[in-house]
């Protein structure tokens, strides 16, 4: 009832906007203090828009309208939050569009310099083309312009956390090269750091894994290669487990390796990434062995 | 597949995209895959091996229907909602069959020992720690940028605070006095209460004059000004803006022209050199201080030398000048209230100290300074602090060079050689990691000292000697130029003076 009428009150305002910005394109009004008017419009744009977030109608066209506005007031910053707002609210309703706000919101900050929040708002972009519209190449690549941007400024960990994600997926999607030449490079960069060291023998394990999809010399070859570079992954869990199963998959023994990962998952249990690993190398032991029933 | 027998079946509804609508059926799970049919028809919409799944996730529609998304090798996501009984039985039960292809027991399951659970108990709590150093290490990067931000907001400032003064002094004054003393009269409280090294980096500034300014062998000459810091020269031409800036130890030569002219140079292998020709009617207030600081660099031409050679031919006078030079600077680096001002009393105390050093006390100093014994050199940084304590560059003149000062002549008895002594040694580790924190203090201490010691022969400030640790001495050195309360007590005779 009271959203209804908060919706109402919100298009009326909206309105009397246009017909502000449309007075201000006249001619005399163009003369003698067009902006004032465009700067009334933008303001009640903004009222709008908040009103119809009240009423919890989702569309950002008002806070877009108020950006616009903005734009033309030559105050780009409020022009990019306004942007960012849109893109809030769109982001329940209409993924695509609020993905074209927020990349209009970002091609300000860049162009202001503040690649920070630009980065910030890519993974934005990126989830949610990761979660709503289920593109994993382009959350891939918007992860990625993230990761540039946050290294360019110095936000190593910032950007480490988004290639992590690329890796991730490019895993998914078979792109072990990709993925592989990541997380070396994550574990090396943060091996020598005294916090994230802790963390570096996951990473060179993850490779490791992407390495024994491809290839099972190969895998070898990269694991004592880690092992030179990282003393400390010799002792972890993760590197003996990798050992087993390189010997059961040598010996195409299915039975081992299930037995090795099952001991492993006992004591940590598994994530479903390293689970979806485990079971494509777990395929090519079984591809060879009994010429499986699930792959009708 | 039929054959396989039916772990489970659900009724629930499956989003149909490409007609972008849900269609109720039943899920049903075997031992190896997933399979959808519709209600209505009976038709397998969907069936998968579980090999083939990528991710079991739980999530929303709309942000408010419970559901289950399967993502599949090959990108397809599926939705599945409407579960009955619920979403999250369904979901462990998927994903338990799900890891169980992985990890499908060849034999019966081994007893999990007590070990075991204390080592997964460990893991556990491993991981979590790994997580918890990630986070920190991400916050230590958070609060890094926080303060690159500050700082540029506290640059920002600066530039916003000298634009306004700018805007204040009239327009057509070319050579605004008025520009470069404002900031310095209106804080000088605030900066040097403070101790922070940000803030002492800005009192480092020791002069700073109008200039005209050329670059290398251009003929083309610009207004602008020449400051002299603590760590180097700056030249900014008219509109404030910093044109370039010398850090000390760059500087290979400055050429003195004539009192009014200077260049100076910055070499290169394999690139233009670095030159800038200064002209200014106020050269002479620089190039004293230049020559303190860049004692080795410094080249005076004949021009230069002439009139130099006439203005002072002792060297007690040449001190004298540089003393003068620099007291102007004095009074520029202290809070300096007007003599007809109401609040008389600190600002008389603080003038009557300044003619304390006079004639006599300089030559005086010279000679105990100048007696032949050990001598021990202090350590050139000490210089750092010679613009803006204008005794130092007296002393300095007055010794000729880099200073040696004979400790067992400045203190004959044995107790005051304990005390005397380190007086002037400090200086040389004090500076070193914190540049200048308060020089005009410590050198003042360091002068009433000696003026305690002209007024009855024996005494030593007392203050002074017994606090004479770093941090206590640089406090109470505030107080002696700040709030004047620095109290001497005369070790032979109990008198008590206050500076």
């Amino acid at each position: 009832m009271d959203n209804a009428g908060k919706e109402r009150e919100a298009v009326q305002l909206m309105a009397e906007a246009e017909k502000r910005v449309k007075a201000s394109h006249s001619f005399l009004r163009g003369l003698f203090g067009g902006n004032t008017k465009i700067e009334e419009a933008c303001e009640m744009y903004t009222r709008a828009a908040n009103m119809f977030k009240m009423a919890k109608n989702w569309s950002g066209n008002a806070f877009c309208q108020a950006a616009k506005l903005h734009m033309q007031l030559q105050s780009k910053h409020d022009s990019a939050t306004s942007f960012v707002d849109a893109g809030n609210a769109y982001k329940k309703a209409d993924p695509q569009e609020a993905i074209n706000c927020l990349n209009a919101a970002i091609d300000i900050y860049t162009d202001m310099g503040r690649f920070t929040i630009a980065a910030k708002h890519h993974i934005t972009i990126a989830e949610i083309y990761e979660t709503e519209l289920v593109d994993i190449e382009k959350a891939i690549a918007h992860y990625e312009q993230s990761a540039d941007y946050y290294k360019g400024e110095e936000s190593n960990s910032s950007a480490n956390k988004c290639l992590l994600k690329v890796a991730a997926y490019a895993a998914q999607l078979e792109q072990y090269q990709k993925a592989i030449e990541i997380y070396e490079q994550v574990g090396a960069n943060t091996m020598d750091n005294p916090l994230l060291k802790y963390s570096a023998k996951d990473y060179f394990f993850k490779a490791a894994l992407c390495h024994f999809i491809v290839d099972e010399l190969n895998a070898k070859l990269a694991l004592e290669k880690y092992e030179e570079m990282f003393p400390a992954f010799t002792d972890s869990r993760e590197c003996k487990l990798l050992k087993k199963l390189l010997e059961a998959h040598e010996e195409q023994n299915s039975e081992a390796y299930t037995e090795a990962v099952k001991e492993f998952d006992s004591i940590s249990r598994l994530d479903q990434w390293l689970t979806t690993m485990l079971l494509r190398i777990k395929k090519s032991i079984q591809g060879d062995g009994e010429g499986d029933g699930d792959l009708k | 597949m039929s054959r396989e027998i039916c772990v489970h079946s659900w009724p629930c509804s499956y989003y149909l995209e490409p007609e972008k609508r849900w269609v109720p059926g039943k899920l049903s799970l075997t031992s190896r895959s997933l399979r959808f049919m519709t209600d209505k028809t009976g038709e397998t919409l969907v069936s998968f091996p579980l090999s083939s799944v990528v991710e079991i996730k739980k999530e929303a529609s709309h942000f408010v229907f419970s559901s289950i998304t399967i993502l599949e090798n090959s990108g397809l996501k599926h939705w599945f909602s409407s579960l009955q009984p619920s979403r999250n039985a369904v979901f462990s039960i998927i994903e338990h069959f799900w890891r169980e292809l992985l990890l499908s027991p060849p034999e019966a399951a081994l007893p999990v020992t007590k070990g075991k659970q204390l080592t997964g108990l460990m893991a556990c709590s491993q991981k979590r720690l790994e997580e918890t150093a990630r986070v920190l290490h991400h916050q230590g990067e958070q609060l890094d940028s926080i303060t690159r931000g500050l700082d540029k907001m506290e640059s920002d400032l600066d530039m916003a605070d000298r634009l306004l003064t700018e805007l204040e002094s009239p327009s057509w004054w070319p050579f605004s006095s008025k520009l470069w003393k404002m900031p310095a009269e209106t804080n000088p409280k605030e900066s040097t209460s403070m101790a922070s090294p940000k803030v002492l980096g800005k009192e480092g500034v020791v002069v700073r004059i109008p200039a005209v300014i050329s670059q290398g062998n251009a003929s083309h000459v610009k207004a602008g000004s020449l400051t002299i810091l603590v760590s180097g020269l700056e030249i900014h031409d008219s509109c404030s803006l910093l044109m370039h800036r010398f850090e000390r130890e760059d500087i290979d030569d400055i050429k003195v022209h004539t009192p009014y002219e200077i260049s100076i140079r910055q070499r290169f292998i394999g690139r233009p050199d670095i030159a800038y020709r200064l002209i200014s009617a106020k050269m002479s207030e620089a190039i004293p201080i230049l020559e303190v600081q860049f004692s080795k660099k410094m080249e005076l031409l004949e021009d230069a030398l002439m009139p130099r050679s006439a203005r002072s031919s002792s060297p007690i006078e040449k001190g004298c000048s540089v003393w003068q030079a620099a007291s102007g600077l004095m009074d520029r680096a202290m809070p300096h209230e007007p003599c007809s001002g109401s609040q008389e009393g600190p600002s008389l105390q603080l003038q009557r100290s300044e003619p304390l050093v006079s004639e006599g006390d300089a030559q005086e100093l010279r000679q105990v300074m100048c007696t032949p014994g050990t001598t021990w050199s202090l350590h050139v940084t000490c210089f750092l602090c010679l613009p803006i304590a204008p005794r130092w560059v007296m002393l300095a003149s007055l010794l000729q060079g880099p200073v040696t000062v004979p400790p067992s002549s400045v203190c004959s008895s044995s107790w005051r050689k304990e005390r005397a002594v380190p007086i002037l040694s400090p200086c040389v580790p004090w500076h070193t990691d914190t540049p200048c924190a308060q020089p005009a203090c410590w050198l003042l201490c360091l002068l009433y000292m000696y003026t305690c010691k002209y007024t009855c022969g024996l005494c030593v400030c007392a203050g002074y000697a017994s606090s004479y640790g770093l941090s206590v001495h640089i406090h109470a050195c505030i107080c002696v130029v700040h709030v004047l309360v620095c109290t001497c007590v005369c070790c032979a005779c109990g008198a008590l003076y206050v500076l």
